[in-house]
């Protein structure tokens, strides 16, 4: 049979944003893909070039609507590195939990897109809501539903807010009933398995030479995970696993993504049990020496690093960003190569895209 | 690869519907809706929500360091005839380019303007998006507002009261006040080193022209930058003071430079600008303001 290719996107509803998927099939088989990214590329990088230091702290959160926070946060890190400011132990604790309410909520938000690909409303519908109690906590923490603008250079912007304390203990034990009601939910359906066991096989060689970090990576059994291989912030102090399987099959991605929700979990309530008291804040330099500054964090994602370039003004001279999705969708070839076009909602659905970070 | 216990056929449907019947069950016994009905029943907002600004005219000194500090530019300042405060400037802010970052609020040195909750600003007119000061104002907003930046009592400095009596500088118990020259001027001026002062208000019970006055200052987070006066090209005409927000800059005259005018008569001495750092916002206005290139402000250009 006559191979061909077909475009699935820029609008597909696989596609959870804006890009193209070309794949070229033979009859229902598929022999080669290609993603085509770069609808959405807003120029972040040469905007940034433009605003002042604190001004770019609202323009990083844009940078992904899914975990805004984390983009923020490491923009902050980077440029705290540049400019060698301390920051207060109780803005890294509050950093360190808010960041990890926006893990699970990120991860939600993907299990609530991956769920409605396959066809299971059910699953978008009760992880949809329970997403919104963490959004809400984040809300009444940082006065916004997605685009916090909450770091900030050499701390946060507000402390916490009075009850916080029991409101995040309250949706962690609330989050943990939920996921065992998850995983019966999806583990318990013989559709969701046969869609996602042995499919979209990613071998562990493939995914080190393709540079895939995150979930995708530690789902093909390599235990990377820069909050215990490179830790930052105070990620040192608190006691959790990286989540590592073997399998590089999309339900091994699933189950990498939920066993990070519970460790989450878990880091959420150390945080918050090991939070000093004390200044949450310090005066930020206004202008950053010569030199450079480095940033990298784990994202939801994957590995994220932003570059700053500082030349002594108030405005940086370069800001790069390393997006983990920009690298982890060049795997795709890879991943879908065998399998049958059906399965590619499947497939691409696991590496939970995001086009925000990805075309800047 | 490890090996996975697929579901028997029995779980296609037993498992994940025990789960939903719960959930059902839980709905219907509590009833409790996981939605609201939007238009007729509201979410509770936090009070840190950044909605619509909400600015404080009797607190606004008119700085403008809400429009500086906007990454979209989407405030200015405009001129405002007010009955109760004359002739001000006060900032505008069109909603329809504001991301709501909330940085304008977080850089006011007065705590002058707020966010709000109020979150419905949508308009079939494009023009209307743009508010004026007029329409964002709302004085008694603040008061039930809890600021969170820590606020100090702090002494400032009315220059054109002061003598140089050396009084405040004797009093200060953390000696933090240090009787300062100024160049040119016969006068000296207290430095008040703010970062050691502990709010006494010893210096103001004993300054007998009643110069100095205790003031609320509230913390910034933003290091703001310091002009500096280069002497030789201040020409002492005074567009520097006229323009500051907060009335920092002195004009002092520096005897010794009068001109001798036709029959021997002596006019008026030359003006020299003194900044008081105490009062200094960081706006720049100063700075913007001099024609002879008088202040530069390091690390700014222009």
């Amino acid at each position: 049979m006559a191979e061909m290719w077909i475009n699935m996107g820029p609008q597909h509803p696989m596609t959870h944003g804006l890009w193209n998927l070309r794949v070229k099939v033979d009859g229902e088989t598929i022999v080669d893909a290609e993603p085509e990214v770069g609808y959405l590329h807003r120029g972040i990088e040469k905007i940034c070039e433009g605003l002042t230091y604190p001004q770019i702290i609202p323009i990083t959160d844009r940078l992904c609507y899914g975990s805004s926070l984390t983009w923020s946060h490491l923009y902050c890190q980077s440029v705290e590195d540049l400019m060698g400011v301390e920051v207060p132990e109780r803005a890294e604790y509050i950093r360190v939990m808010a960041i990890e309410m926006q893990r699970i909520a990120s991860h939600l938000m993907w299990l609530a897109a991956y769920a409605g690909d396959l066809g299971m409303s059910v699953g978008f519908t009760y992880t949809m809501r329970d997403r919104e109690v963490f959004v809400d906590l984040l809300q009444a923490l940082t006065g916004s539903r997605l685009t916090y603008n909450y770091p900030r250079i050499g701390g946060v912007a507000h402390d916490l807010p009075p009850n916080f304390d029991r409101d995040s203990i309250r949706a962690v034990d609330y989050m943990e009933g939920r996921l065992k009601e998850y995983e019966d939910l999806f583990e318990g359906s013989k559709i969701f398995m046969m869609r996602n066991v042995g499919i979209g096989l990613l071998r562990k060689e493939d995914a080190l030479n393709l540079g895939v970090t995150g979930p995708s990576l530690r789902a093909s059994g390599v235990s990377y995970d820069l909050r215990k291989d490179m830790p930052y912030s105070v990620y040192p102090e608190m006691d959790f696993e990286v989540a590592t399987l073997d399998d590089g099959d999309c339900y091994a991605r699933y189950r990498v993504r939920m066993d990070e929700m519970w460790e989450s979990c878990k880091i959420v309530r150390q945080a918050l049990q090991k939070m000093p008291k004390g200044r949450w804040r310090m005066v930020s330099p206004r202008n950053a020496p010569a030199g450079t500054g480095l940033g990298r964090v784990e994202d939801p994602r994957g590995e994220a690093v932003m570059y700053v370039v500082g030349d002594g003004s108030d405005k940086p001279y370069r800001l790069k960003i390393r997006s983990p999705i920009f690298v982890t969708v060049s795997a795709a070839p890879k991943i879908l190569v065998g399998y049958k076009l059906a399965d590619v909602v499947a497939i691409m659905g696991g590496l939970d895209m995001c086009i925000g970070e990805n075309d800047r | 690869m490890a090996e996975r216990k697929l579901p028997k056929s029995t779980g296609i449907v037993l498992k994940p519907m025990k789960r939903t019947g719960k959930q059902l069950l839980r709905t219907l016994i509590f009833g409790k809706p996981n939605t609201v009905l939007y238009p007729e029943q509201k979410l509770d907002l936090p009070q840190i929500y950044r909605g619509k600004q909400v600015l404080d005219f009797k607190k606004c000194i008119g700085c403008g360091n809400c429009v500086t500090v906007c990454p979209n530019d989407c405030m200015w300042l405009e001129k405002v005839d007010d009955p109760e405060l004359g002739k001000i400037e006060r900032p505008g802010v069109d909603i329809g380019r504001c991301l709501f970052c909330g940085l304008c609020a977080e850089v006011c040195p007065t705590v002058a303007l707020h966010m709000s909750t109020a979150y419905e600003l949508a308009n079939s007119e494009r023009g209307k998006l743009r508010l004026s000061p007029m329409d964002i104002r709302d004085d008694a907003f603040g008061s039930t507002f809890v600021e969170e930046r820590q606020k100090r009592m702090l002494p400032t400095l009315d220059l054109s009261k002061c003598t140089g009596c050396e009084k405040c500088a004797g009093e200060c118990p953390e000696m933090c006040i240090a009787m300062m020259p100024v160049d040119r001027t016969d006068r000296n001026k207290p430095e008040i080193n703010l970062a050691k002062c502990k709010s006494h208000a010893k210096c103001v019970a004993v300054c007998p022209e009643k110069a100095l006055t205790m003031t609320e200052v509230y913390e910034s987070y933003f290091e703001m930058p310091e002009p500096k006066l280069i002497l030789d090209n201040c020409s002492g005409c005074g567009a520097c003071a006229r323009k500051c927000p907060s009335n920092a800059i002195y004009m002092l005259e520096m005897p010794g430079t009068e001109k001798t005018l036709k029959g021997g008569k002596k006019g008026k001495p030359k003006k020299r600008a003194v900044f008081v750092f105490e009062k200094c916002v960081g706006c720049g206005r100063c700075y913007q303001a001099c024609k002879f290139d008088a202040i530069e402000i390091p690390g700014v250009e222009k």
